[in-house]
């Protein structure tokens, strides 16, 4: 029996991603269901899905048993996760979904290399195909190899959230005698411009396309809202051998900063999922939405034309979402 | 004579098995380019899976896709018959029973990879009417049948 499903649930579709991904799964003919752990009436989005479900933080104990509720309620055929925490659960509860609904994110192992920066940072380094910043945890640390400032970053994190600098040695002692610090990675800090690069990969069909942008401007949870396309194909090289190494399925993002004084683009992250600028290079020419989903389902993915390199700047658009009419209430 | 057994015949354990068995025959193994228990899920929720038994033991596949439905295009994802088993016509017999199904399913054309120097098995797609395309990959061709 073939899988048949046209429904795609979207997780977290407040994200920044979630406009394109509604909207091109949407125009494909897919039925979506969206959730969210905020209220309808908090995401503009909630109003572009077929159905909207309010679910608990990844965080929280019983958010599986609700998506896995939502899943077979809704005959849910395909599940996008847009946020890391929630595809940190997803991937460990893979079995969970096997039978019923193909769940479209990188193998598990590739979750775990990509999710954990001092895995990352050990099997990349060891790999030689990109330059990677020396990447330390509290048991490792080396005072001589690293030089300060030092930049400390949770090792599951997510959006830039906890990151800290630390301006000397000590004040890295005062961060590391805490427990907090078990839960972290310290590099030195490399003052450049950041690189995302959205990459798709289909192993069965030994088909890699990237596009990298320049992130002109960045929110403080790390996503671009101006940005310059460009094409490099050398640095086309350097991302497939990476995804190939690191076994991507489907659609992620790669994260280097460019070494303002060298110019050197060293490795930061990959992060598996869409990023948050994914539109930008739907804007620039390929639909990395759809063709994420056809990595999962066995459909060639389109070929990578060319494209112009390009300056793209988002802004944002107020809805109102729901009307409360308080005064008239009052009034009766 | 042996007999070609669909996907339904098996289940996702014995095809993980095999495929982990075969995994090193492969110019590049199966392992380092992909996770072979999401591999295996996807060709059987998905793709169409035929292979064929000695003794209850799988010693040959073939497996693809026949679901681009907008462009009538199969592929042809996976084709290994175990060394022992070879030239015995059980590679040819997956392959036709493959391009049946395609046909069926309303292909107009089916495609492959293969390694360039694997000259056994392109030999094979060509002695089924397969035509030897640049795949614009360094390491393989490309070969395609109009159904």
């Amino acid at each position: 029996m073939k899988h048949k499903s046209k429904i795609v649930l979207v997780t977290a579709i407040g994200s920044l991603s979630g406009d394109i991904v509604i909207k091109n799964l949407i125009n494909c003919g897919y039925k979506v269901i969206g959730c969210d752990t905020h209220p309808k009436s908090w995401i503009a989005d909630a109003y572009n899905v077929n159905k909207f479900y309010q679910v608990p933080s990844s965080y929280e104990k019983n958010y599986l048993e609700v998506i896995i509720d939502i899943v077979q309620k809704e005959n849910v055929g395909y599940i996008i996760p847009l946020t890391d925490p929630e595809i940190d659960v997803l991937n460990m509860n893979r079995t969970c979904f096997n039978e019923h609904v193909c769940l479209c994110i990188s193998g598990e192992n590739t979750i775990e290399l990509c999710r954990n920066k001092l895995k990352s940072y050990n099997y990349l380094s060891s790999q030689n195909i990109c330059s990677t910043i020396i990447t330390f945890n509290k048991s490792s640390i080396n005072f001589d190899e690293i030089s300060f400032p030092v930049i400390g970053k949770p090792i599951r994190g997510r959006s830039s959230e906890g990151i800290m600098i630390f301006g000397s040695k000590e004040l890295l002692y005062e961060f590391l005698i805490t427990e907090k610090a078990d839960n972290f990675v310290f590099q030195p800090f490399i003052d450049g411009k950041i690189i995302t690069v959205d990459i798709i990969r289909d192993a069965e069909y030994n088909k890699c396309y990237t596009i990298p942008r320049r992130e002109l401007i960045r929110t403080k949870n790390g996503a671009g809202t101006s940005v310059y396309v460009f094409y490099d194909k050398s640095f086309d090289t350097v991302c497939v051998k990476i995804a190939d190494a690191l076994k991507v399925d489907g659609c992620v993002n790669f994260e280097f900063i460019e070494d303002n004084k060298t110019g050197e683009r060293f490795f930061m992250e990959c992060n598996p999922r869409f990023s948050a600028g994914v539109k930008f290079s739907c804007l620039a020419g390929y639909d990395f939405i759809i063709n994420h989903l056809n990595c999962f389902i066995g459909k060639q993915i389109d070929e990578l034309g060319t494209y112009d390199n390009m300056y793209i700047a988002r802004k944002y658009e107020e809805h109102i979402t729901e009307k409360q009419n308080i005064r008239s209430n009052n009034q009766l | 004579m042996y007999q070609v057994l669909d996907k339904n015949k098996t289940k996702p354990d014995e095809i993980i098995a095999f495929l982990n068995s075969i995994n090193d025959d492969f110019p590049v193994p199966l392992n380092r380019v992909t996770d072979i228990i999401d591999y295996a899920n996807k060709l059987l929720k998905f793709g169409d899976l035929f292979f064929i038994k000695n003794d209850s033991h799988i010693i040959g596949i073939i497996g693809g896709y026949n679901n681009d439905v907008e462009n009538r295009i199969g592929y042809i994802s996976i084709l290994f018959v175990l060394s022992n088993y070879r030239g015995k016509g059980i590679g040819t017999t997956l392959l036709e029973t493959f391009i049946e199904t395609s046909i069926k399913q309303g292909m107009n054309l089916i495609h492959v990879n293969t390694n360039r120097k694997n000259e056994e098995a392109i030999r094979l797609y060509k002695g089924k009417g397969f035509v030897l395309r640049e795949s614009g990959n360094v390491s393989e061709y490309t070969l395609i049948r109009q159904l």
